[in-house]
């Protein structure tokens, strides 16, 4: 089973995917997908590793390539989050996105960590919506992301946009 | 307390108005008061403030003090205790590229988190989208 939540800045994405794990029996990974740049990021991480204390996840840190990390088959398993790593995958040198589509790429990589997965939910991000006219690079980052929060949701069993910390479910059932 | 939100524009204060039948001069407007966070508490306490039914605009409260060291999780409890029928309005901020300033970028999670905050203690949470309000929690 996949699941999609979006949403905006903090409104509560990450505790409503935990919650959704939080059932699964069996092994339980976060795939960490932020590479934690300066203090701030750093203190994102710390805020999200406090949040999953003791919910019995293991973290493993894989910034592009999502394919690659190394789950048990049958796994649960919390991706956070897709609009990290799909500035990981255009931006940063490890990136796949001189090899051609990256949201094809990015597809492909995720349907492949899905078919070993029993559970697998996928945080996103919304981030067309600001009115701003930025430069050509983040405007290609704000299309690709949109082109693959579309295309995740249609193979999604359950997609749920977060709006300050309600679910708002677009699709399956909780 | 009831909340209202949705992106800027959507007709959140048409519905609010309708939905509960509300006098202009029952509202407060927290971007043009100048009040800071405790200062709106104080008012809705004192006699003047008797008079508000709505909060508008909450989400300019938080840009102007997104660095206030208030305790944002009191200050949500105790407006949903002391005035449970206030209506209260708020955009939606947080669909964007993350701000490279601070002030910005915290602004926006502040608005996030106190968001959270006031819908957890709502009894009905309405989400405004081209002038249709859709009830998104109800008690």
């Amino acid at each position: 089973m996949m699941v999609l939540i979006t949403g905006g800045s903090k409104c509560g994405k990450s505790s409503m995917a935990e919650r959704l794990l939080q059932q699964f029996d069996g092994n339980k990974y976060y795939l960490a997908t932020m590479e934690p740049f300066g203090e701030e990021g750093k203190l994102v991480v710390d805020r999200h590793r406090q949040m999953r204390a003791g919910k019995g996840f293991q973290t493993i840190e894989q910034y592009t390539q999502i394919h690659q990390a190394e789950v048990k088959p049958g796994s649960g398993v919390l991706l956070e989050c897709v609009g990290n790593l799909c500035a990981n995958e255009m931006f940063s040198p490890a990136g796949q996105n001189r090899e051609g589509d990256v949201v094809q790429r990015m597809l492909t990589d995720i349907r492949q960590l899905a078919q070993i997965c029993q559970l697998l939910v996928l945080v996103t991000n919304q981030v067309g919506a600001d009115g701003i006219q930025y430069t050509e690079s983040t405007t290609a980052y704000i299309r690709n992301l949109g082109e693959l929060n579309w295309l995740l949701a249609e193979e999604a069993d359950l997609v749920i946009e977060m709006v300050y910390g309600i679910p708002v479910v677009w699709k399956g059932k909780i | 307390m009831y909340l209202i939100v949705g992106g800027m524009g959507q007709g959140k204060e048409h519905i609010a108005i309708e939905q509960f039948d509300l006098k202009p001069e029952e509202v407060l407007d927290v971007a043009e008061c100048k009040l800071t966070p405790e200062g709106v508490t104080a008012f809705l306490a004192g006699e003047e403030g008797l008079r508000i039914r709505c909060l508008n605009h909450l989400h300019c409260l938080l840009r102007e003090h997104w660095d206030s060291e208030t305790d944002w999780q009191d200050w949500c409890r105790q407006l949903a205790k002391r005035r449970p029928e206030l209506v209260i309005l708020m955009d939606e901020v947080g669909s964007g590229i993350v701000p490279i300033e601070t002030k910005e970028r915290r602004y926006r999670e502040l608005a996030g988190r106190v968001g959270c905050m006031l819908a957890a203690q709502a009894k009905t949470v309405t989400r405004v989208v081209c002038g249709i309000g859709v009830v998104i929690k109800s008690s």
